[in-house]
């Protein structure tokens, strides 16, 4: 059974090991956009006075990623520095989605992006995005994105025909991916 | 001065530092999400579609 | 039996007829899940705890141990120790596996004879014993159901 998880809710999510200890919490999430996948995570350590942790969490090494915690086996699974996170981070291509724009390819803004939904399960997939409306003034929407054509820190640049299949709620949203995927197998 | 009010001007002052120390390390906390760059650093090999 | 049928016990050392103290929390480990020490409060300021082999029997009215010496002060504990309170399991959230929280250990039924979990209780019902994999100090992890 599939559940739904916002990218924003993850930060701050606690890292727990399967021996119940919380080694640290999560700070960014960083994906594939092109993929759909979960790359990594940025850590930081837990409590009132803690900052970053110099150590990244590969998703490769995450036993369960849930709406409460992320599981790991034990704290070796955490890498010995953050290096892995950064080449993801700095590498050119990417950006910060939160607040980036959503475009179509044919230059129409759908919106503002406001976060990520993530599909939960083995392998969980980012399956659309969350958009603030502009031009139905505030509004929010849920696109199906299955392959972003392009994406920079400013914006992602999607398959015109998108716009023809927002959800209004999260729910919605597994529909309307499946319709945007047959209209893009039907148009190529 | 008595010197009870340095002790809760001492304490004040305490108490402001200690909560903007608490709120510097929430935002250092604070994270974002972030699409990994996808295009290989360096070379232009085209777009990744 | 029930921990909180257990809570409020007192512990008698059979060899010096005395009371010793009486049992506040346990502790438990997990492959397969037991109880591994029992936690006591005694006369003296700190609490103390005893290990579940030095059980000589879970009665009714009392657990008898053999000898005062079965007994360590908790503050002596390491934290890497079976023993340690950071595996006391209640008031703890129930991480699944899987990332979600299923509630609250608000009590527990084990087998008195040797210790074994039987069920974990939170607000929203049962979990079998056997589904335990670890406690720590932040959370009580159970594997998810079959």
């Amino acid at each position: 059974m599939s559940t739904y998880l916002r990218a924003r809710e993850i930060r701050e999510e606690p890292v727990v090991t399967l021996a119940g200890e919380d080694i640290a919490q999560v700070k960014d999430i960083v994906f594939d956009p092109m993929r759909g996948t979960l790359t990594c995570f940025t850590l930081s350590g837990r409590g009132l006075l803690a900052g970053p942790l110099k150590r990244a969490l590969l998703w490769k090494k995450v036993h369960a990623l849930g709406p409460d915690a992320v599981m790991v086996r034990d704290g070796k699974a955490l890498e010995e520095d953050d290096q892995a996170a950064r080449e993801s981070i700095d590498a050119p291509g990417g950006g910060h989605v939160i607040g980036a724009r959503m475009m179509t390819e044919d230059g129409t803004v759908l919106g503002t992006i406001t976060d990520v939904i993530i599909e939960t399960g083995k392998a969980p997939q980012v399956i659309g995005y969350e958009v603030v409306s502009t031009a139905q003034t505030g509004r929010t929407l849920f696109l199906p994105v299955i392959k972003p054509s392009s994406v920079s820190e400013e914006m992602v640049v999607v398959p015109a025909c998108t716009a023809d299949f927002s959800a209004g709620d999260v729910v919605g949203l597994p529909a309307a991916a499946e319709g945007l995927r047959r209209r893009l197998e039907q148009e190529t | 001065m008595d010197w009870w009010i340095w002790v809760v001007i001492g304490l004040a002052v305490l108490a402001a530092v200690a909560s903007s120390v608490v709120a510097v390390q929430a935002r250092r906390r604070s994270g974002d999400v972030i699409a990994g760059g996808t295009r290989p650093r360096g070379g232009r090999k085209g777009r990744q579609t | 039996m029930l921990l909180s049928s257990a809570q409020g016990r007192a512990v008698v050392a059979v060899s010096t007829a005395e009371q010793l103290g009486t049992i506040t929390a346990v502790t438990l480990a997990p492959s397969p899940p037991h109880i591994s020490a029992v936690r006591l409060k005694t006369r003296g300021r700190h609490g103390h705890v005893m290990a579940w082999s030095n059980v000589h029997s879970f009665g009714k009215d009392a657990l008898t141990v053999r000898s005062v010496e079965a007994l360590k002060p908790e503050n002596e504990l390491g934290s890497d120790e079976e023993a340690h309170r950071s595996h006391d399991p209640l008031g703890k959230p129930v991480l699944v596996e899987t990332g979600e929280c299923v509630g609250t250990i608000e009590d527990l039924d084990f087998d008195e004879t040797d210790g074994r979990i039987r069920a974990l209780f939170t607000a929203e019902g049962e979990i079998p014993g056997d589904r335990l994999i670890g406690v720590g100090s932040y959370a009580v992890i159970v594997q998810r159901p079959e």
